[in-house]
């Protein structure tokens, strides 16, 4: 039996910190330009100091310009399938600003409630919808018009600040500052409700989660289902049966049980606890 | 399948460098250096 209380890795432990550092690490124009690369996070471009280019803009841009030249967005889908095959979807819980701001806000509310699981498709539908077919039809960045990420970084403070930018607001501003305030109050009462159901970058990344490099493990016969990974899960999934699913966000808060039932490894290295316990299972 | 990741990482890198062979690294630079409209969520006419 596995004893209660062990310490978590020194990466778990620094999960607030490493996402506060990569916040401000991709708004940072003012050290350095590298726009021309895309990040692997939600990070809105209009931002006066984002310092990386949006995975999710440049995406739809590339989609938009399939139409005149036939030519498929390989910078972009090439940027977030190499990171997705490494990591997959762990940019959403560790490097996301988006994913920091919907944790900060949970931790005003202590009992939060979880989307349901089928809501986690609806992201499928919106990259489909918004981020692909719209785009393409109307040259037009369609899930960007309703990113809630680019209301907060670029659509408060700079109409405030800009004349120019300030008489150009409409009926669509208020939409998008309406989505962002929905998506705030929301956080502070669901488990990152943008991220399980309604972001389109999750979405692609999601699609590598089960194969990629770092792999977690969910140990049967070590777990006693005291429920401890459901409560800390910030995605509001059950990691013992959605562990590396579309919605599993990979922050690996559950790797944290108190009886060591969830295993964070790579595809390199076999579960060692888990040889373990199929070992000792076959014993006579 | 616990090996699927090495492909898909050299099939996304071999995508970059194709992706910045044609220059796009270029073209997303300068989308993200000009204003986005949409993403504000400003109505340009």
């Amino acid at each position: 039996m596995a004893e209660a209380g062990r310490r978590a890795p020194l990466y778990l432990r620094i999960r607030l910190r490493v996402q506060f550092a990569a916040a401000f690490l991709v708004n940072a124009l003012f050290l350095y330009d590298l726009r021309g690369i895309c990040v692997p996070v939600l990070n809105c471009w209009a931002c006066p100091v984002a310092s990386f280019a949006c995975p999710m803009g440049a995406f739809q841009h590339g989609v938009a310009a399939m139409r005149g030249a036939l030519l498929l967005p390989f910078y972009v889908l090439g940027s977030i399938l190499a990171v997705s095959a490494l990591f997959g979807r762990s940019m959403c819980g560790f490097l996301c600003p988006f994913g920091l701001l919907q944790d900060l806000l949970g931790r005003i509310r202590r009992r939060r409630a979880r989307m349901p699981r089928v809501m986690g498709y609806l992201k499928y539908v919106i990259l489909i919808v918004l981020g692909i077919i719209l785009p393409y039809l109307t040259f037009e960045p369609w899930f960007c018009k309703f990113c809630p990420q680019g209301a907060l970084q670029g659509g408060i403070f700079q109409p405030i600040v800009d004349p120019i930018l300030r008489q150009w607001i409409g009926g669509w501003w208020f939409l998008k500052i309406g989505i962002l305030a929905a998506f705030i109050v929301g956080s502070i009462f669901i488990r990152r409700p943008f991220c399980h159901s309604f972001c389109a970058l999750g979405a692609l990344f999601s699609l590598c989660n089960r194969v990629s490099l770092i792999r977690m493990h969910y140990i049967r016969e070590k777990c006693t289902d005291c429920m401890w990974c459901v409560k800390a899960c910030p995605a509001g999934i059950d990691p013992r049966t959605d562990l590396e699913g579309m919605s599993c966000v990979k922050c690996m808060e559950c790797a944290k049980c108190p009886f060591d039932a969830i295993h964070v490894t790579t595809a390199l290295s076999a579960c060692s606890a888990c040889d373990r316990v199929a070992a000792e299972d076959d014993m006579p | 399948m616990r090996r699927l990741w090495i492909p898909l990482a050299i099939i996304g890198v071999a995508m970059i460098a194709w992706g910045v062979h044609l220059g796009r690294h270029a073209v997303v630079e300068q989308q993200a250096k000009a204003l986005c409209t949409s993403c504000i969520g400003l109505t340009v006419e």
